[in-house]
This record gives structure tokens, C-alpha cells and sequence, in this order.
């Protein structure tokens, strides 16, 4: 258990900050699990919304490798450093920052358990432990596997050695890349990162080529990467999808081979993305549904299947609303509105969330998509008449403007988010 | 910030739109700003986006999610905003 | 004619069971699921798929509305003699999509 000398001790900053009288008269402890796009968030709009309240953050990490714009990372356009961030200003803020893993929650009696051993009480519990990479899905593919045939789906070492692994590729080298179906992170993720890839080789290895065996038919902004594929890298990347055979169904690490139902493909650079499940924190806490996803209401993101627990970004199922960084980012602003409110015994707002991602086709090539949806009593739903990608018609300067609003989105976001 | 209490589910949309848009008092490298600009400006920008008469990127896709009322709402509450907020604060 | 893929040992050995993969690009649109307007999207299946070993039936198969889009049939098949293997999908309106393979029989060991 916390002792009170030790719960003080790890409130650090967070003790004089929440001194400071507000309108608020809340005096409410919540703990969020996870420090990423929507955890950060949700923790620093708390104290933003409410200083009395007590915000612990519980983040294995010491420093977050964010995940937009890593593919650049891979294309070689940007340096790893550049996708990392500290905790420094969300404890600055006064959100008591603990750097280790939650290892358990006990749902029942409000506790979070952590690897020291020491125990967290809560009366709200926020869990945003993004995704786990699903380690059974496919054959051949664990943790070793993808120290050989990177899967570079969390931002990290990962990242860069698919990066390193292209740059030493023979001449005239096969990379393949296997794209799970959906739901899984980031869906026009595959397809940017094969653009990226692309255009790397293009400049510096040109009779490379670039197979993407994809489980599924059709992808975000499908016409879109198709054209600028076919005007930016001619017949580099080939795309086979599900009804070509091209799921795959297993990898052998040692060769280096990609195999689908219907042939093994020997690659030179393999790039394996596979099958996704909410973090394993999520499962632990009784949140997940047989899916590997956490259910919850729409309006609140709290949990249908544990009291006092809400569950935002990747892990959750926020159905029309994609799995990315600015969804994750939206959905924390509107649960931190509800988890103040509800401690204050006030009823939640109904309020709409957008989600925006571009992707890079080229480093001045940018395409968007855009989406405004709606809780309703069951789902989350896209608003009809809005939203939608670039149109498929728009000129070079519409592309390069797309481009350099991807960069300022990203520096806007993680500027919100950790500085 | 002493500003009159918005409607919360306004408070909560305009959250939104500060994914992309700097926030105001932030050094943001965000989107176009809203700072220095009026309630009226912004409804008038929106609204324009939302009939299709102005062209952005992603603007009249993400406008066309709202009805006017709603637009107008928004756009009191970020002049409001950036009117109130301290530069110093987030 | 659809796309079809198939996997099917070029050669094998007589007595042997050889693992036989096949799909084919197809929506099975069950007839039952509306557009966005609400309107009945009509129904276009698959009705029947059926594998000939030089000219005899060895598997066939009815399809119903359930069958998820892209139908994957695997089944197993006893190498006999040298021959044609044949691969028929017909649909509801009797159009036929076939496919042929040449397989080689080596005597049994």
C-alpha cells in the first residue's frame, strides 16, 4: 500500500499547485494509465480545468517517441530526436508523474497497482494504454521475429532500424510489407510509410521496388495514394489486397520470407504490421471485450464493463472515429470535460469531436482526411455531408500546402500535448 | 480568465478545433490563428467555408459538421478566449 | 471471368493428399443490407463451387448469402493419375468463372 508520506512523495509538484483555491470545489483523485497522445492530454486538461484535483500519470516511459510523422523518420526527412518529448511541463502543471509500469487494477476497490508494489486509490481511473502489438496472430511473427522484420508501429528503436535496414538493403532489393486488417493504429499509416519508403529508393537505390500483401481491399484515402503513387514513384510500390490472395498468414524471420495462402515471398527488407489489441493494462482491468478492444459509452468514454473507469485513444472503441494521435488528443479534452464534471455531480456534455490526419505522400506531397462525429446512444458516428479527403483533382500547390500543414499540425498537437 | 461561462458543449468544440489552431497565449507553430480577430470575422470565415464560398484544405470538410447557430456559438467563444486568455497561461 | 487464385502442387506423388487453396474476388452482397439513401442493396452471390479431377467431381460446394466476401475454399484431394484439375465458381446467374491446373502424378515410392 501508499503510505501518505509516500502518495506526497510522488505527488511532488502537484501538492502546492493544488493548493491554489478555485471555483472548482471538487477535491477529486484520478489516475491515468498511459502517456501518450490521449494520456498526456487527458492529465494535463484536468489540471487545467480543475487544480484541486489530484492527477496522477502513470508512464513507464521517460520520454514518449510520438508516432506521427516517424514514417518521415524511415524516409530519412527527419531524425528520431525530433519525435521525442519529455513529462517536464505536464509536471510543471502539477500532474504527479510516475515512471513505471501499472501492473495491475482492481476495478473493485479503486486501486492501481504498480511494479514497486506500492498501490494508487482513485475515484476516476483513465486508461489509455494505446495498442499492443498481438504477438499470436500470425505465424512465425513474436518479439524476436521483429528484431529481424521490423514492424516500426510504436515509434522507437523499431522505427529506425527499419530506417538502417533500407539504407543497407542491396541494390535492386524487394521490400515487403504486410498490412493487418482493420481496426488497427493509424489506418492510412501502411500506406504513407510505403510512399516514404518509396521515395527513398527512388533517390538512392531506383530498381528496388516496394510490395505491399494487405488484408484488406480497400484503405483510407485509397485514389488518393494510388495516383501519386503511380505520378511520384511509377511502378515502385505494387499494392495486392484481399480478394488478390495477399493476406498474410505467416513470416519466417530467419529467411526473411512472407507468406501468404497462395505464395512465400522472399524479401530483402521486411517490414511486418501486425494485428493490434488495446494495451495489455486494458485486459488486465476487466475493460477489453472479446474483440481486444475496450467498449464504452459514447458520450462519457467511460467503460460498459468496469464503474469509474474510462478508457480513451487507441484502446477504445470510438467506432467511426479512426485510431490516431488527434482523435486521441480530442477524445482526452472531451473525457477530462466529463470526469470533471462528474465529480462535481454535474451531468455530461454532449459535445462533438473532430479527428484530422494528413499524410505524407512525399515530404511536399501532403493528402488529409477529416472527420466530425457525433456520441450517440450507442456510437460514435461521422456527421453526413462533412468530412472526407483531398479531392483527387488538386493541384501540386494544394498538396505542398497539405504537406507543410501535416508538419505545423504535429508541432501544434505535441506543443498541447508536452510542452 | 473571468469570461462569461460558455455553453459546454461550445466549450468542448472549440477544444477540438485547438488541435490544429495554436491555442491562444500558446507559441504554437499551429494553423492559422485566430488571434487579434473578432467573433464576427470568425462566424463570417466559418459560415463562408461551410456554403463552400471561401476554399481551404480541410476547412470546409470540418465546417460542414456544424449548423450555423453552432458556427456562431464557436466563433463568440474563441474571440472570448483569445481575448481573455493571459499570455502567459496555456 | 473473375479473379481467382489457386494453390495446388504442380506435381505430386500418386496416393498423396495434397493441400488444394483457392479464392475469388467477389463481394457476396447478401441482398439484406441497405445503402446510404435506404435502399436495398440487391443480392450478388456465388451460388456453387465445384473441383473436377479430369473430368470427375471431387469437391463442390453450395454458397449462401453468410459467406463473408472473397470466398477461401481449402480442401484436400488424393493425387491419382496425370491430369487437369478444374476449378468452377458459378453464380446466381449462372455465370461461370473457371480456372484449370496441370498436375503431374509420379508413381508412388
Amino acid at each position: 500500500m501508499i503510505s501518505r508520506r509516500n502518495w506526497i512523495r510522488y505527488s511532488g509538484a502537484g501538492v502546492a499547485a493544488s493548493f491554489i483555491p478555485t471555483s472548482h470545489a471538487s477535491q477529486g483523485r484520478v489516475v491515468v494509465i498511459g502517456g501518450g497522445f490521449a494520456g498526456a492530454s487527458v492529465a494535463r486538461e484536468l489540471r487545467r480545468l480543475n487544480n484541486a484535483l489530484s492527477v496522477s500519470l502513470i508512464e513507464a516511459n521517460a520520454i514518449y517517441t510520438a508516432c506521427p510523422l516517424s514514417n518521415m523518420v524511415v524516409g530519412g526527412h527527419r531524425k528520431i530526436s525530433q519525435q521525442q518529448f519529455s513529462y517536464a511541463a505536464l509536471s510543471a502543471d502539477g500532474v504527479n508523474v510516475i515512471h513505471q509500469p501499472a501492473v495491475d487494477v482492481d476495478p473493485e476497490r479503486h486501486l492501481v497497482t504498480l511494479r514497486d508494489g506500492n498501490t494508487l486509490n482513485y475515484e476516476k481511473l483513465i486508461l489509455a494504454p494505446g495498442i499492443d502489438l498481438d504477438w499470436q496472430a500470425l505465424q512465425g511473427y513474436d518479439k524476436t521475429a521483429a528484431e529481424l522484420l521490423p514492424h516500426a508501429w510504436k515509434a522507437g528503436p523499431q522505427t529506425t532500424l527499419l530506417r538502417d535496414q533500407l539504407r543497407s538493403m542491396r541494390e535492386g532489393g524487394l521490400v515487403v510489407m504486410s498490412v493487418p486488417k482493420s481496426p488497427y493504429r493509424c489506418p492510412p499509416g501502411p500506406y504513407e510509410r510505403a510512399s516514404l519508403i518509396a521515395g527513398y529508393l527512388k533517390q538512392n537505390n531506383p530498381r528496388a521496388k516496394v510490395l505491399i500483401l494487405d488484408s484488406k481491399d480497400s484503405f483510407s484515402k485509397k485514389p488518393l495514394f494510388l495516383s501519386a503513387w503511380q505520378s511520384l514513384y511509377g511502378d515502385i510500390i505494387e499494392w495486392q489486397g484481399e480478394s488478390d490472395g495477399a493476406t498474410v498468414t505467416a513470416v519466417n524471420a530467419e529467411n526473411r520470407t512472407v507468406s501468404t495462402d497462395f505464395e512465400t515471398v522472399q524479401a530483402d527488407v521486411a517490414n511486418i504490421i501486425p494485428p493490434q489489441k488495446a494495451g495489455k493494462i486494458a485486459h488486465l482491468a476487466g475493460v477489453t471485450d472479446r474483440s481486444g478492444w475496450c467498449p464504452i459509452e459514447p458520450v462519457t468514454f467511460s467503460s460498459t464493463l468496469q464503474p469509474d473507469v474510462h478508457v480513451i485513444g487507441d484502446a477504445a472503441i470510438a467506432n467511426a472515429m479512426p485510431k490516431s494521435a488527434f482523435a486521441a488528443n480530442a477524445q482526452a479534452k472531451l473525457c477530462a470535460v466529463q470526469v470533471t464534471r462528474l465529480l462535481n455531480g454535474e451531468s455530461p456534455v454532449h459535445g462533438k469531436l473532430i479527428n484530422t490526419c494528413y499524410s505524407l505522400v512525399a515530404p511536399d506531397y501532403g493528402i488529409s482526411v477529416a472527420g466530425v462525429y457525433q456520441p450517440g446512444e450507442k456510437i460514435w458516428t461521422e456527421i453526413d455531408g462533412a468530412g472526407g479527403v483531398s479531392p483527387a483533382d488538386a493541384s501540386r500547390e494544394t498538396r505542398a500546402v497539405e504537406a507543410a500543414y501535416a508538419q505545423r499540425w504535429f508541432d501544434n498537437l505535441t506543443t498541447q500535448v508536452f510542452a | 480568465m473571468q469570461a462569461t461561462e460558455p455553453d459546454p458543449a461550445t466549450a468542448v468544440s472549440v477544444q477540438a478545433c485547438y488541435g490544429c489552431h495554436a491555442r491562444p497565449g500558446t507559441e504554437a507553430n499551429g494553423l492559422v490563428s485566430f488571434s487579434a480577430r473578432s467573433a464576427l470575422e470568425i462566424t463570417n470565415k466559418l459560415k463562408a467555408y461551410r456554403s463552400g464560398e471561401l476554399t481551404s484544405t480541410v476547412m470546409n470538410r470540418i465546417s460542414r459538421g456544424y449548423s450555423p447557430a453552432e458556427l456562431e456559438s464557436i466563433a463568440a467563444h474563441m474571440a472570448e478566449l483569445t481575448a481573455n486568455e493571459a499570455p502567459c497561461s496555456r | 471471368m473473375l479473379k481467382a487464385r489457386i494453390s495446388v502442387p504442380a506435381r505430386a506423388r500418386q496416393g498423396e493428399i495434397m493441400a488444394v487453396k483457392t479464392l475469388i474476388s467477389h463481394p457476396m452482397e447478401t441482398g439484406f443490407r441497405r445503402n446510404s439513401l435506404g435502399q436495398a442493396i440487391p443480392r450478388d452471390i456465388l451460388t456453387r463451387f465445384e473441383c473436377r479431377y479430369n473430368e470427375k467431381p471431387v469437391f463442390t460446394a453450395t454458397l449462401h448469402p453468410a459467406v463473408a466476401a472473397n470466398p477461401f475454399i481449402a480442401f484436400h484431394v488424393r493425387a491419382q493419375d496425370s491430369g487437369k484439375l478444374e476449378f468452377i465458381w458459378t453464380d446466381q446467374d449462372d455465370q461461370v468463372t473457371r480456372v484449370t491446373r496441370e498436375l503431374t502424378v509420379d508413381p508412388a515410392a
